[in-house]
């Protein structure tokens, strides 16, 4: 009975156990179900990459095709991320801080690309600056080539990762309020001062996560990217669709070679969450806590 | 301990100011936070606004700080119109009931942030900066407490950092909205006092909004009652309690406070 009154969420009872068999049964099939889905795929990327030896595996990188592939990546995700960095800035900041018409229509926009198919997120700006689209006479007149080249492939990218850092601080930023920031105005900071020295900082932990979750969306992006790229080996493929072309040539030790990169950055990107969802429970909350004398 | 506290009241002795709200009008959409509400306070004066919530009070106090902007009439400063001045200018302690301390920076850092973001001459150097901030902390009576988090204090210790930090701008009024509304009653009545004789001591025209008469009426040199977005009454604690000029007064005036 005392344990109740020190924790506020009563424990359960050790007497009353579930019957082991359903527990053994519970346990056993959400095991299965991770190995066969989860961890034996990974494991295939691995050894399927490393079948003929360590020499052949990074030969794999040593391929024009592949190294224009990496870059590639490594391209699209440096501008991508940045921008929608700053467009989820704006976002969170305008929907948390103000009140305005539309704003419930524009929460909603920002989750579109998690709705809609990627393909159909390709195919929207093929319809728009494809060479039958709506702009496409306007741009062949200037000379611009946006469908199968880079600027496409960043276009498509940035469509479908931009919900990843938005949807992260709108949260963190309406759960904050905006009195820390009334109080940096009232001692006299200008509002860039107050943006950098208040709001941010705040905000920097739930910023990070959004970064990493949409930096690795953004360099395994298939579908979308797909649609606009045009394939051109050496020019237009990414990771993910030299992997495809790879794997349809049947050369499967580099096709998992280049994949076990993108698993690789995946892991990572586990690490690096895990790290983050940790500190940001540990982060101060002042305001969230009780007063006690 | 004692001189530090004289130097800061003289820094501060000279900035007094005289507080005069005319007609202030305030709606948001089809309600009226205030209607024509006009209020005095002199250099030196601790004016409490007190009243049930949604009589406009809080609304009176953000007007009066630059947060929030009347649709009609006008706030001086010493006389001079400051309704429209950005609240960056107007060199007005805030405390805010939630305390609003930056939840990322030390006690330190937060005290001292007015001063870091002070520009041009008025800019301290590193070591007055952190000499301002051992003074005001020795004020507040929490001297030692710089490397702390706002998470790691109590409710009291919170607010007087909050004090703390809106003292070193060296404001010309100080405004507290409901400074013990997140307190236990305890020390709720400790800190009453103290921040009475602080503000005696510093003699800086300060405004707080409250809904407990018996604060209110402990604490204040003038009490200004509201009801429905206006001033009923305006007096000092025993005209108001001796004569009552509205039925609302005499009847919220002694209501014992129930919580």
């Amino acid at each position: 009975m005392s344990s109740a009154v020190v924790s506020p969420i009563p424990k359960a009872h050790p007497t009353v156990r579930d019957p082991w068999l359903f527990r053994i049964g519970l346990i056993t099939m959400a095991s299965a179900f991770l190995l066969l889905f989860v961890v034996i795929p990974v494991w295939t990327v691995f050894h399927e990459a490393l079948a003929k030896g360590v020499g052949t595996y990074f030969a794999a990188f040593q391929d024009s095709a592949g190294r224009s592939a990496i870059g590639l990546t490594l391209l699209v995700a440096a501008i991508a991320v940045p921008c929608n960095l700053i467009f989820g800035l704006c976002a969170s900041w305008a929907i948390a801080k103000f009140q305005f018409p539309g704003k419930s229509l524009l929460v909603t926009f920002i989750d579109l690309p998690f709705a809609v198919s990627p393909v159909v997120s390709g195919l929207i700006y093929v319809l728009l600056f494809g060479s039958r689209g709506w702009f496409g006479p306007l741009l062949s007149a200037w000379n611009v080539q946006i469908i199968f080249a880079v600027p496409g492939i960043v276009l498509a990218t940035i469509f479908v990762t931009f919900p990843f850092v938005a949807r992260e601080l709108i949260t963190i930023m309406q759960a904050q309020g905006s009195e820390e920031e009334q109080a940096a105005l009232s001692l006299g900071a200008s509002g860039w001062q107050t943006f950098w020295r208040i709001t941010l900082p705040k905000a920097k932990w739930g910023l990070l996560y959004g970064v990493i979750l949409c930096n690795a969306r953004a360099m395994g992006e298939f579908g979308a990217v797909s649609v606009v790229s045009g394939h051109i080996r050496g020019l237009t493929n990414t990771i993910p669709l030299h992997v495809e072309i790879l794997y349809n040539e049947y050369n499967f030790v580099a096709a998992f070679a280049m994949a076990s990169l993108l698993t690789l950055l995946a892991l990572l990107t586990l690490v690096i969450k895990s790290f983050l969802e940790w500190r940001m429970r540990a982060a101060p909350t002042a305001t969230e806590l009780p007063s006690f004398g | 301990m004692a001189d530090a506290r004289r130097s800061h009241c003289n820094g501060i002795a000279q900035l007094r100011m005289k507080i005069e709200v005319r007609d202030l009008i305030r709606k948001f959409g089809a309600y009226t936070a205030l209607n024509r509400v006009s209020l005095d306070a002199d250099d030196g004066e601790l004016v409490a606004l007190l009243g049930p919530s949604g009589s406009g009070k809080t609304t009176l106090l953000r007007i009066i700080a630059g947060l929030d902007f009347p649709d009609e009439g006008n706030v001086y400063f010493d006389g001079v119109d400051s309704t429209r001045l950005k609240i960056q200018k107007r060199h007005v302690g805030f405390v805010f009931q939630s305390y609003a301390l930056f939840r990322h920076m030390s006690v330190f850092k937060n005290v001292a942030f007015g001063l870091e973001v002070m520009s041009g001459k008025e800019r301290l150097d590193r070591a007055e900066v952190r000499n301002r901030v051992t003074e005001l902390l020795q004020l507040v009576q929490l001297p030692g407490f710089e490397n702390r988090l706002p998470h790691q204090l109590s409710g009291g210790q919170r607010q007087r950092v909050a004090l703390a930090r809106a003292l070193a701008i060296k404001p010309r009024i100080l405004l507290l909205d409901e400074p013990f509304g997140a307190l236990d009653a305890k020390v709720r009545k400790e800190l009453r006092n103290w921040i009475k004789d602080l503000q005696h001591q510093l003699k800086i025209t300060t405004f707080f909004v409250t809904h407990d008469q018996e604060e209110a009426l402990e604490m204040a040199d003038r009490v200004a009652v509201m009801n429905n977005a206006r001033i009923e009454q305006i007096g000092t604690p025993s005209e108001i309690q001796d004569q009552p000029a509205t039925a609302f007064v005499e009847e919220f005036i002694h209501t014992k406070q129930t919580f």
